[in-house]
């Protein structure tokens, strides 16, 4: 009886490490419908795109590779995987949706809210992903 | 034993807790590549272009390529030319000297392209850079007690003279044996209208044992210069002091003062002295072979005398 229990908590405790080294990365990311339809207030003008791109060298690069082809250097110690930036997948989002993914984070992905209170700032990151579009 | 049981189950299931997470690598046909360049212009003018290759995993992971198969080319006259080829290491990475005259186009910049191409695990892939030689001269002047580190920035124009660079970063560091090691926390300069950029060394920099540093002066990921270093001695180091004496006589050292050695030295050849003399006549005695004759009676056997 005692070794029962023993073992279902054996079992549970299994489960949950199991579980912590997963990452839920195949779970699709849902944005709020207010950011999907939300419409960037930043114009992409060469000024702002040249903003977000010495914002991306300093923090994304890391992580997301020059091109944000999800080849930079950190990416062998991460448990999750950036996407390919330049593929249709990603730049078919709205906006909206890449300014919240990218201000909330998810996973590896850290919150450039904390780091980037300014809102502009954020949509400058966005202007500037879209560049990587092929 | 029932017990010994329980914690064995316990042990696999925690091991397939953790096991069942790792990723697994499984070659399927040629992986998706991204190759990354950078050129390099070293202080003794070498000119390398260094290339790091990443595949997808079958978890579309990006990770260091081995054994990739590296083509360099420059562009001359507008066709593409081979220079070298090289093999990337296991961190995905290779190092390739360039010529040092490098083929310019009409605006004095040249390019190079890294390719794969055919590689049997790797999809192709290509990526180019196009940059400007940059010189970079770096000086101090050891007369001033200011520490000042000045460091001139130019590359030549289309008549081959030398034009000052304005407006770049410049970053100094330490030589040190394996590596630089940035000079200060703020270490960066940009240059001036004439190419310059000042820099003032701080005092506590540990040097060898005459002081001697060698203070460098770099360009770092620039998109038209790529990397250029410039390097150069200076006597503004702190002197390393050997300790000639490093285990001085103390009693919590190795080598205790003298005069406790000389103490115990002289206890133990008391001992021993003792020892050696008894011995001595000890053997002199069983050596003897006429012994005395006691001419008187010993104590002892007077106290017998009477039985
Ligand atoms: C520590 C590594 C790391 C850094 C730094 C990083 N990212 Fe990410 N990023 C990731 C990972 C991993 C994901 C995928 C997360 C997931 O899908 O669970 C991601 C996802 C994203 C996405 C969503 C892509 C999609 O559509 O699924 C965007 C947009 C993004 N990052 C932008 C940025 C920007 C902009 C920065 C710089 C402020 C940045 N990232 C910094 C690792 C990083």
């Amino acid at each position: 009886m005692k070794s029962g229990l023993l073992l279902t908590i054996c079992i549970i405790v299994a489960g949950l490490i199991g579980m912590a080294f997963q990452t839920d990365q195949s779970k699709p990311w849902v944005v709020p419908d207010k950011y999907l339809k939300m419409t960037n207030p930043v114009k992409a003008t060469p000024a702002s795109i040249a903003a977000g791109k010495s914002l991306f060298v300093k923090q994304c690069q890391d992580c997301h590779g020059k091109k944000g082809l999800g080849d930079g250097t950190k990416v062998p110690e991460l448990k999750s995987t950036p996407p390919d930036m330049t593929k249709a997948a990603f730049q078919g989002q709205t906006d909206g949706a890449i300014f919240y993914k990218l201000s909330e984070g998810r996973n590896d992905m850290p919150k450039a809210k904390k780091d980037l209170p300014d809102d502009e700032d954020r949509w400058n990151l966005v202007n500037f992903v879209r560049t990587f579009k092929k | 034993m029932k017990n010994f049981k329980l914690l064995f189950t316990m042990l696999c299931l925690m091991l397939w807790g953790t096991s069942s997470a790792e990723e697994t690598t499984k070659e399927v046909g040629k992986r998706e590549t991204s190759i990354q360049l950078s050129f390099y212009k070293k202080a003794d003018q070498t000119k390398t272009a260094r290339v790091k290759v990443n595949a997808k995993n079958d978890k579309r992971k990006f990770m260091p390529a081995r054994n990739a198969h590296i083509n360099i080319y420059v562009i001359n006259n507008k066709t593409e030319q081979l220079v070298a080829t090289e093999l990337t290491g296991i961190d995905g990475k290779a190092v390739v000297e360039l010529p040092k005259n490098l083929p310019l186009d009409a605006d004095m910049k040249f390019t190079i392209i890294a390719k794969i191409e055919n590689d049997p695990a790797f999809e192709d892939a290509q990526e180019q850079g196009t940059y400007k030689e940059a010189n970079l001269s770096i000086s101090i002047n050891t007369a001033d007690t200011d520490r000042l580190v000045t460091v001139k920035a130019t590359e030549l124009d289309k008549d081959g003279k030398e034009k000052p660079i304005a407006k770049a970063t410049i970053n100094f560091y330490i030589q040190r044996l394996f590596g630089t090691m940035p000079a200060a926390e703020d270490r960066t300069a940009t240059t001036d209208d004439k190419g310059e950029g000042t820099f003032i060394l701080p005092r506590d920099i540990k040097g060898d044992t005459l002081g001697n540093i060698i203070v460098v002066a770099k360009i770092e990921d620039n998109d038209i210069y790529g990397n250029v270093d410039s390097k150069v001695d200076a006597k503004l180091g702190i002197a390393l002091l050997v300790d000639k004496n490093p285990f001085p006589r103390a009693l919590w050292e190795p080598r205790a003062p003298a005069p406790l050695v000389i103490t115990i030295s002289v206890i133990f050849s008391c001992v021993w002295l003792v020892y050696i003399s008894l011995f001595y006549t000890i053997i002199k005695i069983s050596r003897d072979k006429n012994p005395p004759t006691p001419t008187g009676k010993p104590p002892y056997e007077l106290a017998y005398e009477d039985h």
